[in-house]
């Protein structure tokens, strides 16, 4: 009897956690279509990730966010590699302290399931912050996260075919970190044909430079910047 | 009695002609795949090839201008080249014909792969890629027409794409006619047909049609053992920068080695992808391979007359009566 009262316990505690823990309240509308959304950024996703979670499939009611306490409006961004899968909307932070929020979707996530149908590494996210982020593309970015397994940052590009491609977070002058950058090109990588990898330190927090150095098929090489807003991450607490 | 009889040969007759008409159809749907070759004719802004074939992929190009990127590569700044630029791409090397609407042509060519440009070879690193820009504006001295060997795994065209920044023009594939040829059938069950007016394996055009504007070939593939193999394409990119021309595309004719009848051509004319189950495919249908062959027409035509003469039989019968 106590044997299954502590496995029952065991089962119960993960969801009882999660239901206590921050939220970002919003619509997102969600769309599963067999056209292409073809990302109009630079920057598609931006994932904390474990080396395990690549792999994984993705459950869209774990993905969150470490934010700072002056964090107002937020917008969440998904999409899937294939461009079928498209999550868009704007999220309300609460008045509440720093700390990890997950995102809560009103309508539950109607489209979990064809989400799921991908693997972390096939999917991008990504929030970005401050007012009208959804069409500010100078909004500085904080990386999506399920809030364990922070190894390393997977920065998910649309870099256009770029014919070489590299990506360096800098923060100060004492931390620059170079991405390792590979191309997804050919394999139905239409809404982000790229994806950076970065080792970070785990205490990293503030403002940082992701600076993306791209040769495109024709012209001159091309530098563009974006800022990413880090809070100290920190395992997920109610 | 004699109608009695002339009831039973007609009953006959027809219960033999039903029984005749099930035994061909069968034949008909158990014929094995036929041998199938794919050509495609595109006028498109992009083409991209893996290399399989080294000494078939090598080019010259004159009045290009090559710039090597990559982490060891020297930046280079570009200028005219006096002799023609001779492009050596080694087997998996990715080279991309890419065409634009004021007639610049950029050729990239990825590792592995020997670029020699103004009397200098330079092998390529695994990381480095070469672009090598023939500009009509360039004032560098560039001929009025280029031909430059397809040879490998082939994408036409390219996937939706929008500009980020101004250097950036998503390549599109305006028009493409797309025909499949086969070979015509050589045995009937265990009936070869290599008597009278058969020919076991002709060849003879199947199918053709064009592809919806702004689709995209990712290559072709044949199904071995129930996984896609990309086929080989072989052909030619014509490309002109004649001032009057308006053709400011990559003309690409290309074909396919033999592949089975399903899944020809992947193409994309929504957005769909080759890799994706839901990718639009090329096959030859039974219905234009039942049209076509012409081994079965001359089935059909002896089915046709034997059938002429029985009616000619019967109505001759039914007079007599």
């Amino acid at each position: 009897m106590l044997k299954s009262m502590v496995i029952a316990a065991s089962l119960l505690a993960p969801s009882v956690a999660a239901a206590q823990l921050a939220t970002l309240n919003g619509d997102i509308e969600e769309t599963f279509a067999d056209f292409v959304r073809v990302s109009g950024s630079l920057v598609v996703g931006l994932e904390f990730q474990s080396q395990t979670d690549a792999q994984q499939n993705v459950d869209l009611r774990t993905l969150g966010v470490f934010l700072p306490q002056d964090a107002g409006k937020v917008c969440f961004r998904a999409v899937s590699k294939d461009g079928y899968y498209f999550a868009s909307g704007e999220l309300a932070k609460p008045n509440a302290p720093a700390g990890y929020y997950r995102v809560r979707e009103a309508n539950a996530w109607a489209l979990a399931d064809q989400a799921s149908r991908y693997t972390h590494e096939e999917f991008a996210a990504r929030i970005s912050l401050g007012e009208n982020c959804e069409t500010n593309r100078k909004a500085a970015l904080a990386p999506v996260s399920t809030g364990e397994g922070n190894e390393q940052l997977v920065v998910s590009l649309n870099s256009q075919r770029a014919l070489q491609l590299s990506a360096t977070i800098t923060m100060r002058d004492d931390l620059s970190v170079q991405g390792d950058c590979a191309s997804l090109r050919g394999s139905a990588a239409r809404a982000f044909d790229s994806q950076c990898l970065f080792s970070l330190p785990p205490d990293i927090d503030g403002i940082a430079e992701l600076a993306i150095r791209r040769v495109p098929e024709r012209g001159p090489t091309r530098v563009d910047a974006v800022n990413i807003q880090f809070s100290k991450l920190g395992s997920v607490s109610p | 009695m004699r109608s009695l009889i002339s009831a039973i040969l007609s009953f006959v007759g027809n219960f033999a002609f039903i029984l005749l008409a099930i035994v061909a159809l069968i034949i008909l749907l158990s014929l094995p795949e036929p041998r199938t070759v794919l050509a495609v004719e595109a006028h498109t802004e992009s083409v991209r090839q893996k290399i399989v074939s080294p000494d078939q992929s090598a080019f010259f190009i004159t009045g290009g201008q090559t710039e090597i990127f990559g982490s060891q590569a020297a930046e280079t700044e570009a200028a005219c080249s006096e002799d023609p630029t001779h492009v050596s791409p080694g087997v998996g090397s990715d080279v991309t014909y890419r065409r634009y609407q004021d007639g610049v042509l950029v050729v990239v060519v990825s590792a592995p792969a020997t670029v020699e440009a103004a009397g200098e070879v330079i092998a390529l690193g695994t990381d480095q890629v070469a672009r090598i820009t023939v500009d009509p504006n360039s004032g560098c001295s560039i001929p009025s027409s280029l031909r430059l060997p397809l040879n490998g795994d082939l994408e036409i065209g390219q996937e939706p794409q929008i500009a980020l920044d101004p250097s950036f023009v998503p390549a599109i594939m305006s028009s493409a006619e797309i025909t499949v040829y086969a070979r015509a059938v050589e045995r009937l069950f265990f009936l070869p047909l290599n008597f009278g007016p058969f020919e076991p394996g002709a060849f003879y055009v199947a199918d053709g049609f064009p592809l919806p504007p702004s689709s995209h070939i990712d290559g072709a593939a044949r199904l071995v053992d129930g996984k896609l193999e990309r086929a080989v394409w072989w052909g030619n990119a014509d490309l002109s920068f004649d001032e009057g021309s308006n053709d400011m595309v990559v003309r690409a004719a290309v074909t396919a080695n033999e592949l089975s009848v399903n899944n020809l051509a992947l193409f994309d004319a929504s957005g769909s992808s080759a890799d994706s189950p839901t990718g639009d495919r090329i096959s030859l249908t039974l219905s234009a391979r039942l049209l076509g062959d012409p081994n079965l027409r001359i089935i059909y035509a002896f089915i046709g007359f034997i059938l002429i003469f029985r009616a000619a039989f019967n109505f001759q019968n039914s007079r007599r009566q």
